[in-house]
Formats: structure tokens, sequence, C-alpha cells
């Protein structure tokens, strides 16, 4: 019933046994042992899952993990480059207070991380307008926005993604 | 979804083939309705044959005021396509306002109109633009093959493979989104091209019939006669056949329907 | 060693003039590098070897007597390995809420019942190698029920023929006696009055829409001791009433709870699936993990309570407030949960926020075969301050007084009896509606709403006020507790039972030991969440987390400095009341003499460190927050629509110890106040009591874009003498004056007076044109 799976996830190449009608987000948590994304809703409405797929965000919990096949998958583990070392997006949501509780904020970070790849400047309203399929129940948003933002000012300043 | 056989197509007559094969097929486009219907066990398919694959189905084509997608074209790339939105912005916009981010970059063209939701944005375009759907089989005007909710004139195993329409001189959607869901409550193309060498003003409502996607006569006769805003201004719009849910009373999405439509054409004259 | 409570006095409160080097930054929070890096582990992460999974058949009818549940199929399936129905659990009725022996909840819940009263009740629960196999398994079970009349609203519940839902001496369908609060003489208040308003007011049913499903793992070791890890705000009482009902000595329930997406005060709650997984895990001898899907915390998680409120009360032309009569009624639902709590919360605050002596409320919850009304952010005064705040705006109008002004002259002030019964400490409220006029120009901003031409988009201000206990007292005796060590290297280590459910406490409470100590932040690290390491706790609720685990962290915190300082004192030849410790430096104060904190407590040749070690236990009374809200709408009287344009609140919090994350509450509040007021409400199919949006489609909560900029302004202008330097909670308030802010400012800019929430865009153009036809 399992197939052989291979997909290249934050930069390694692996292979794993999974039933095919299983999601992608299910795979990487479970099979992947990668649970850092999550699971709000399971049907497409949260974006909790969000991770970048061949270089698009997708909710991970609408794409089966046999679709993955052949795909490169950025997730939330693979942002920082070590202990107290995070990536800058994760940096500036860290000093702006835009985690509270953190269940949404893997994805909005990764959503995040494909808004600034694809616009680098973005307005305030670009930002809201990017963000909108991520459910965040404890900031109001705010922060989240300041944390964006700055993220964007500093890639202005020479910064990279 | 417990028990399932994927297949990866890799042409369209590849994936009619395969469907041949299992007991209860599915195409799989971008997913974005099938796999959560699979988890809540609307849809058991024994079989999903995934198109996400075929390079003939994506892309879009310009040819002066023609334009071809590809059905497996996702949201993402209609709304990003210059040669689209220097001849008919109001896809583009259209496109660019589907979901969110992750629904646009898998969601397809093919997908949203073979799903047919009733709070779809796209069979509203593609009603208004008098737009042709072609299958692998045959090609289908956008009038035939919207038949109900969820329901379209495709036949068992029949793929589509492109959307085809001429660009109009004037169009734009306006919709009232559903604050959660960023469906559309109510949802109005308009456009304004030509038929038979005359002026065509033609306005499909999305979101809010019992249906499905429908043109408003009302709307129509009313910018027939001037391609306004203020001409729609006090048209009734019958509340009949349209839809009563816990999010709006028919009458609501009556009104509704006249607001977005005076909306969408002043988008459509700016 | 273990200091109790001290006594209130001013002396913990700072004159204004200490320079604080920790309190008052937004530091790093200490979890905030495992949240944004998906490293934290939350407890459906949790990583157990041969783990099964476990899922709850719900029912599908809200009043019901199971005649025969059959199993057989669903056990027969290749890879289930339990099943349970109520024949198979242990019979004891227990609190839902496990606040036990306090007055805030009822007994009336058994871990699966014969008999289900609301659609969506747990019937029974499986587990299976895989979360698909458990799936196919319910579906596999068939349940026989022989249907009972069932009640879906209030009214029809209190109707002579409503069937009883719970047999608990009570008659029609009452949760607890009616909560009745008279002071004064409301009939001679109401005979001096020059106006008296009389309005129903009616409120809807929202959710907490916490991001993290519930979930909890469960596992056995070979001794017979349960591990769970459970998304819960009050592990230690999850521990209590696990243990009893499933009949092992506490000490063998160990609850631990790392991170935790959100709770909002639902997760106070003893769900079903965490008494199943326990036992699931026991009869197969493995791991089960228990994840709710989407659709479950709505189902089976908790609402705000639905309900009306008849608020009558009395002015004179001057604004003075005469009497106050109202009558409460709340829909509870099916279990009792926090229905008591709620209701005597809810009710007693109309005691106050606005002077009046005269008061005669009457406060009542009623069982209803609807899912389970819980504890949820503003615990029952968002009910009745939106009653109270709407009413006041419109007593402004017809006594000519601008609503601001109205507030100001009837705001509570020190001295004054607050819902607890105690005195208000400082002008908290005056203080933030002074402030949050100048901030947006009141009289302007007014003046030009008055004044703007017609059009499609009209905009209005409005104010709204709240005040919020910090910690659940009176009705609740509560304890903080805290545990500092100071390590052999100087840094410390900080032991507390609070739940991190996303607030950033713990990083205030660190502050506040670091501030306490006279060390740098970094130097503390905090342990949490693990009941059988850290001191015993009542769980994260009430607004009391900083108020109360931070005082007992301070307190904590204080004995260690004494003991550090004793140990110095002789190292640096001074008295201990002469040194002070500054970045983890001891100084004689006056003097040129310093010796790092480090080198006293470090081990020395021949003696080895001696534990410096200082519990902290507090029990608080109350001390209540304050909050005026200023919101702008704009309304688009084409669609009906309402858009909230900008807010300025303005709390006082006695003292901020974390400006971020004081705001992100703020912040996060006001999101789901705006929510409440004009989008969320979980909607019961009054034929049969289904739910009809368990969904993030169909429930709509406000996202991004529908939220307005927020200019938050914290202001320290009422320390309480009880909280750690002053400091006040902050987590329940910002959803109160929300509503009332936006419902005004929406009369401000159409002139039609709502009394109810949410206010939808239907109901908004519907008023608009019964306005115009009334004109016509």
């Amino acid at each position: 019933m399992k197939r052989l799976v291979s997909m290249t996830v934050n930069g390694e190449e692996i292979e794993l046994a999974i039933p095919p009608y299983r999601t992608l987000l299910d795979v990487l948590r479970n099979e992947g042992r990668l649970t850092g994304t999550k699971k709000g809703c399971d049907v497409g409405d949260c974006g909790a899952c969000t991770v970048i797929m061949d270089g698009s965000p997708v909710n991970s919990c609408l794409v089966l993990g046999i679709e993955a096949e052949g795909a490169t998958i950025e997730t939330i583990e693979g942002q920082h480059a070590g202990p107290d070392l995070p990536h800058l997006i994760q940096e500036k949501f860290m000093d702006h207070g835009g985690a509270q509780c953190g269940f949404c904020t893997p994805g909005i970070i990764m959503m995040t991380k494909a808004l600034l790849k694809e616009n680098p400047n973005p307005t305030e309203s670009e930002v809201r307008f990017a963000i909108a399929g991520n459910i965040c129940r404890c900031t109001g948003y705010a922060k989240i926005v300041d944390a964006v933002l700055a993220a964007a000012e500093d890639l202005r300043k020479g910064r990279t993604l | 979804m417990y028990s399932l056989n994927y297949h990866r197509a890799s042409s369209v007559a590849d994936a009619v083939k395969l469907a041949k094969k299992g007991d209860d097929v599915k195409y799989l486009a971008g997913g974005m309705t099938l796999i959560p219907a699979m988890k809540t066990r609307l849809s058991a398919p024994s079989d999903l044959i995934d198109l996400g694959h075929i390079g003939e189905l994506k892309g879009i084509k310009v040819s002066g005021k023609n334009v071809t997608i590809g059905a497996g074209t996702t949201h993402a790339e209609v709304a990003a396509n210059e040669k689209l939105k220097a001849v008919c912005p109001a896809v583009s916009d259209l496109a660019a306002h589907i979901g969110d981010p992750a629904v646009r970059h898998k969601g397809t063209i093919g997908g949203s109109i073979a799903n047919n939701d009733p709070a779809a944005d796209y069979p509203a375009a593609l009603l208004a633009l008098d737009a042709t759907v072609v299958t692998n089989k045959r090609e289908i005007a956008a009038a035939k093959f919207f038949t109900g909710l969820f329901e379209t004139a495709l036949k068992d195993g029949e793929i589509v493979t492109a959307v085809r329409f001429t660009a109009p001189a004037k169009a734009g959607y306006e919709k009232f989104r559903n604050p959660a869901s960023r469906y559309a409550m109510t949802g109005v193309f308009v456009a304004k091209g030509k038929a038979n060498g005359k002026d065509d003003v033609r306005v499909a409502v999305t979101g809010a019939g019992e249906n499905g996607v429908f043109r408003s006569k009302e709307i129509e006769a009313a910018l027939s006669k001037k391609f306004d805003a203020a001409a729609v201004e006090g048209v009734k719009v019958p509340s009949k056949n349209l839809m009563s849910d816990i999010h709006a009373s028919a009458d609501y999405r009556a009104a509704l329907v006249v607001v977005m439509a005076k909306r969408a054409t002043a988008k459509a004259n700016s | 060693m273990t200091i109790h409570q001290k006594p209130h006095t001013q002396d913990n409160l700072e004159d204004g003039k200490r320079q604080f080097s920790v309190v008052g930054k937004s530091v790093r929070r200490t979890d905030t590098f495992e949240k944004v890096t998906g490293l934290g582990k939350y407890s459906g992460d949790i990583e157990l070897p041969g783990l099964l999974y476990g899922k709850m058949k719900r029912s599908d009818i809200a009043h019901a007597l199971i005649k025969n549940i059959d199993v057989s199929k669903a056990l027969a399936l290749k890879g289930v390995k339990a099943v349970l129905t109520h024949r198979d659990v242990p019979r004891i009725l227990h609190y839902g809420s496990p606040h036990p022996r306090s007055a805030s909840c009822t007994r009336d819940q058994y871990i699966l019942d014969d008999r289900v009263r609301y659609w969506g009740e747990g019937v029974a629960a499986v587990a299976a190698e895989s979360e698909e196999i458990a799936e196919e398994a319910l579906r596999l079970i068939h349940v026989e029920y022989e249907p009972l009349p069932a009640v879906f609203t209030v009214a029809d519940a209190l109707k002579p023929e409503a069937p009883l839902i719970h047999d608990n001496g009570l008659d029609k369908n009452n949760v607890m006696p009616p909560v009745v609060i008279r002071r004064g003489d409301v009939e001679k208040g109401f005979a001096e009055a020059d106006l008296i308003l009389e309005n129903e007011y009616v409120l809807g049913r929202p959710v907490p829409g916490y991001m993290e499903p519930n979930v909890c793992a469960c596992q056995w070791d070979g001794n017979g001791k349960l591990t769970i890890w459970s998304s819960t705000q009050t592990a230690f009482m999850v521990r209590g009433i696990l243990a009893e009902v499933l009949g092992v000595p506490y000490n063998k329930v160990r609850v631990i709870v790392d991170h935790m997406g959100g709770g909002f005060g639902a997760k106070q709650d003893l769900f079903q699936h965490e008494f199943l997984c326990a036992l699931l895990a026991r009869q197969t001898g493995r791991p089960v993990r228990m994840e709710f899907t989407r659709k479950e915390t709505f189902l089976g998680g908790r609402t705000r309570h639905s309900g009306k409120i008849r608020l009558k009360q009395g002015f004179k032309a001057d604004g003075t407030i005469t009497a106050r009569h109202a009558r409460i009624v709340l829909d509870g639902g099916a279990y009792g949960s926090h229905s008591p709590g709620v209701t005597t919360v809810g009710t007693s605050a109309l005691t106050s926020l606005y002077r009046c002596e005269n008061v005669d409320l009457e406060g009542r919850a009623i069982y209803t075969n609807t899912p389970i009304a819980g504890a949820f952010r503003g615990y029952g005064v968002v009910q009745t301050y939106f009653a109270l705040d709407l009413q006041m705006d419109e007593a402004a109008e017809r006594l000519g007084i601008d609503p601001a002004e109205l507030r100001l002259r009837n705001a509570v002030r020190t001295g004054d009896l607050a819902p607890s019964d105690h005195p208000v400490v400082g002008h908290g409220l005056e203080a933030c509606i002074r402030r949050g006029l100048d901030e947006v120009d009141w009289k302007a901003a007014r003046a030009a709403t008055a004044a703007q031409p017609g059009g499609v988009k009209r905009r209005g201000w409005g104010i709204g006020c709240e005040m919020h206990g910090s910690s659940a007292y009176p009705g609740i005796k509560e304890q903080g507790n805290a545990i500092v060590k100071m390590n052999e290297d100087g840094t410390v280590t900080l032991l507390t039972g609070t739940a991190g459910l996303g607030t950033g406490a713990h990083t205030a409470l660190s502050q506040i030991v670091a501030e306490e100590i006279g060390i740098p932040f970094s130097a503390v690290q905090v342990v949490t969440g693990d009941t059988d390491i850290v001191p015993w706790d009542i769980g994260a609720f009430a607004s009391h987390t900083t108020y109360m685990g931070g005082r007992a962290a301070q307190i904590a915190a204080a004995e260690v400095r004494r003991q550090v300082l004793e140990q110095a004192a002789p190292l640096l030849e001074a008295a201990p009341e002469k040194l002070a410790i500054r970045e983890g430096i001891i100084h004689v104060e006056g003097a040129n003499r310093s010796i790092s904190l480090k080198e006293v407590v470090s081990p020395k040749r021949g003696m080895p460190a001696a534990q410096i070690v200082g519990v902290g236990t507090y029990s608080p009374t109350k001390s209540y927050s304050f909050a005026a809200h200023f919101a702008e709408v704009e309304v688009d009287t084409e669609t009906g629509e309402v858009a909230v344009l900008q807010v300025v609140p303005v709390h006082d919090l006695g003292k901020v110890i974390h400006p971020i994350a004081a705001a992100g509450q703020i912040e996060g509040g006001i999101q789901q106040g705006i929510g409440h007021t004009l989008s969320e409400d979980y909607v019961i199919d009054l034929t049969n009591g289904r739910s009809l949006n368990p969904s993030f489609v169909d429930y709509k909560m406000p996202l991004s874009m529908d939220m307005p900029p927020i200019r938050t302004i914290i202001l320290e202008a009422a320390p309480d003498p009880g909280g750690p330097f002053g400091a006040k909670g902050v987590g329940e308030d910002p959803i109160i004056a929300i509503g009332p802010a936006i419902t005004n400012a929406i009369y401000d800019a159409i002139g039609i007076r709502f009394r109810h929430y949410p206010i939808t865009p239907e109901q908004v153009l519907n008023a608009l044109r019964a306005k115009q036809k009334e004109a016509a």
C-alpha cells in the first residue's frame, strides 16, 4: 500500500514510504518528523501548514505527499542557521512580538518568505493581503505586519532572505 | 482517504487512458476542493489521476484579443500574466483576488470551473465573457458548461484542457467577500463586448444563485442602455432563485448584486 | 525559607523614580526562538514510540438516550486496538471545569454517559494504528438512540413543559440558583430620575477560535503512572480530576504542557478526550494521542455564553445614575462548565464601572441542548458591559451630554466598592478616558463625523470602557507559587506552574525575578509546564498570571536576594541592608566596594556552594485594570458593511512589565472583540441543535485585511499594591470595551442603535432601509 516518494526537504533529499492518501502535511509531521509545520484546520482554511513547494507557498494539508514526488519543499525548520541564529524574518518576528502562542507563526513566516521573494518592498496593505489566508488569533496582526515590514526594510539594507 | 491509487499522468491522452482503469476515478488538478472533500469522505475515489504535470495544460496565449488559458494554469499565473493584463485586466484582477496566495499558487482555472463551486469567481468571468470551455473531446460554450451547483456539462472521463475567450472592450469584476472564506458572497462580472458586430453587454453573477452562476437580465438591460455605474442605480433584481443561508438572505444577495454590478461597472470604465 | 504573602502595603509600589533595568523593557521572549523556528514542542508534536491514534465518535442528535452501541465492526477492523463506550469507562460524576471545591463550577458530567445532551457530544472512542484507521473505525460504530425532547433556546428551556436536561434539584433547567445582588434602594433611585432608559440586549455565541485544536497524548509506565501531554491552561487541575476519576493517587499522574497554541479561557475545562485518551492508553498498554479536528473544536469546544440582558437605568439631568436594574439570562449549553462563574462575574460587574448606589441585579444561566458554553476571555463581563456601555451612549444623547463626558462624570474611582467588594485603587478609568480623548482629539473627531455630508460611506467615532479584575477572587481563593534557585555560577532558575498559553507570561515572570534580584534578564532560565517539577499552580486564567504568579516570583526572588546579601555581607564587610545588586554585581551603597554575585555563590576551595532557594507563595485578593477604547468606523451604506478604520485602546496596567507582550494582548483582544461585534457567531440549527458553521470558512473571524491599525496606549496610572511592582492583569480586558466602542461608533455614523451582536452587514442594510422608509 505504501509508496516510496522522494523529495528535497530543506535542502536534503529524502525518501519516505507513505500511504498515497496522506497529505504532505501529515507526511512532514509523521514520516518526516518535522512537526514545526502545524495543523490548524486540515482543510486549507487557516494557513498554519504553509510550506514553500517548488518556490511557491502552498497549504501542505491540500497537497498529497505523493504529489510532492520530485519536489523541493522548504519548511520552517530549514530557515534558521543554527542555535541562536534565526533567519532574518524569524529575527523580526521575535523582536516585534509577531509570535504569541506561536501556532500560526511557522505558516506565516513561510508565507512572508514567499512574499518577500516576490516583492521585497511591500506596502502595509500588500503585507496584509499576502497573509490573508493565515489565521492568527492572538496578535490582531499588528505586530506581525510590523515584523514583516521590518524584515523588508532590512532587505533593502542589503540583508538577504 | 483510507485506500487510494495514485497515478501521475504525463499527457492528456495518458490521463484519459488511466481513467479507464479504476472503479471510481477522479482527476486531481489543484486539489483545493477535492482533497478536503476526500478527507470528509464527501468524495472517496479509488483512483486519483494527477493532472499537475501535464505540460500541454499549462500556459496562457494571447493573440490580439483572443485569449487561451490552459486548464492547468494556476490563479497566480493568470494574475501575473502581462499579456493578459494588457487585453483583459478584469480577469487578471479576478485571479489575483481568489482565496489567498497558497490557493492561488496551487489552484487552477480548469479545476475551479470543473468543480463549479457556486461561490467561485471564474464561472462569473467565463459566463460574462461568453467564453468557450475546451475539453479533450469538444468545445462547450460557458452558458452550456455550468449546469448547476457543483455540476457541469463534463462527461465521465472528460478533461477540461483550456478556456478561450475574446477580450471585451470593457470588463470589471467586484465581489462582496464572505469575510471568513474570501469566497464571493456575491460577485458580479460585467463585460461590454461585441456580438454580431453590435455592442453586447453581459453580466454574470456568482455566489448568489441557487443554481450557481447566472446572468442578470435586469442589470444587462440597464447597462445596455448606458454602460455606466449610474445606470445600475435603482435596478431591482428579484430575489427569487437566490441563495439563503446562514451568511445572507436571498433579499440581501439581491441587493448586493446591484451594488456589486455598479462597482464592477465603475471599475470597467476606469 | 518560604515567605508567605506580604501584607498589602504600599512598599511594593515604586515611587516613580526607580530606574528599572529589566522590567518595562521588551526583552526577547524566552519561548520565542522555539516558536519562530518550529522547534518548540506542542502537545501534538510529542513523538512517542508505538503511538496509537485516538478518535472520538460524536453524537448526531442533540438529546437522546443511547439504546445500544454496536462496536463489533469497528473492533474487527485491522489496526483497531481498543474501543470504549459508556459501558467501559468509570461512571463518576465530575466537574466539567476543574475548579472543584470552588463556587464557580458545577458537577454534572460523566466521561461517557448513556445519554447525550448536545449534538456532537462524545459517545465512544477508538484507538488504532493510524489516524485514518481510527476514522474508519468511527464510521463502523453503530449507535442506536432513543430521541428525547430537546430545547435549543433559553426561552424554550424555561417553559413548564421543557425536558429537564440535568436533574440537579433546581427547577426549569437552571444551572445554579440565580445570582442576586441588591444594594441601596432601586425604587427610590428610579423615582428620583429625570430620565429612565430600559432596553433589551441580545448576545451572540462566539467561540475562542484558538489555533491549536485540543490535543493530548497519554502514556502509562510500568509502575502504573500516567504521563499526559495536554494543551491545557490548568495542568494541576487536570492532574487532580484525572487522578480522582481514574482512581490513582495524584503523584501517579504527571501533566506536561510545553508550548501551547492558545486557549483564551476555554482550555480551562477538562474535555472528554483527556479522560478517554488516558483510558485508551491504559487499556492498550501503548501511548495514545487524541487530537481534535477543527470541526471538533467547534462541536466539542466551548463557546461564550449567548443570552439576553434587560437593563434599566435612571439618570438625573446632570448625568448622575440614580438606579440600575438588570436581568441577565445566559445560555449555558448542555453542561454547566463555567456557567456559575461567568454568571457571577458578569452580573457583579454591573455594580461598577459607572457609579450607582442603587442596584438590583439578577443573573441566571440555563441549560439547553446546545454546545457547552464555558470560559472565554471577558468571562461574562463582555456581555454585561456591552449592555451597560451602549445604554450610557443612549443616555448621553438623551441628556444632551457628550458621551465621553457622561462616562467621566460616572467613572468608578478610588475607594469605590468594586464588584469583588474591595475598594477600587486609583482613578485608572478616568485616566484612560482622558488620555484617549486627547489622543483622538475627540471633540474635533466627533464634530467632523457630525458635519460629514451625505455619501455612500459614513464615518463615526465611538467610545467604550471597561474594568476587569486580575484574579478570580472572590469566586476562587487563588494562590500563585514560584521557586527561584540560585545556581553556583550566579545564574538563576525560576520554576513556575503557570501555563504558557501564548501570552509571554513566562518572560514577564523571568523579568520580575531578574529585576528583583538585580541580575540581567539573560541570567534567568524559566522551567514550566511539568506538574512533577514545578510548584502547584491553579492555572493560567483571569488575568492573574503576571499579577499573582509574578508576585509569587517576586517574593521568591526577594528571598534569594536576601540570602545572597547575607552571604555577601561578611565578604564586603558591610551590613546586608547597605548592599545592592545591580547587573549581577553586589555594591556597598555609598562606598566603592563591590563583588560579583557569582563570586559570592560559587564553590570555593574546600567549600561547595550552599544551595540558595527562595519559595514564593501569594494569595491575592483582587485588583482592577481599566481601559477606554476609541474606535472609528466606516459604514458602507450600500452594502451595510462596517469597516473598523482605527482603534485607540488606552489601558491602565499599573506597571507594565513587557510593553510589547502587553500590547500584543490588547491588540489580540481587540481582534476577537471586533469579531464578536461584527461577524462571529456560532450558529445552531434551532430545529435539531446541529451546528451550522463549525469551520473557519463559515465561522467568520477577522483576518489580516479586516484588522485596522491599532494605536495602543498603556498607562501606569493606578499601580496596585498587590501586584509585582504595581502591575495588574491585561489578558481579559481588551475584548470588553471594543464592542461598545464600535457599536456606538456605528450610531455616530448612521444614527442607528443596534442592541445586539454580531451586527451583520445585512442587518445594517436592513436597518438603513427601514430608517429611510420611516423618513419618507
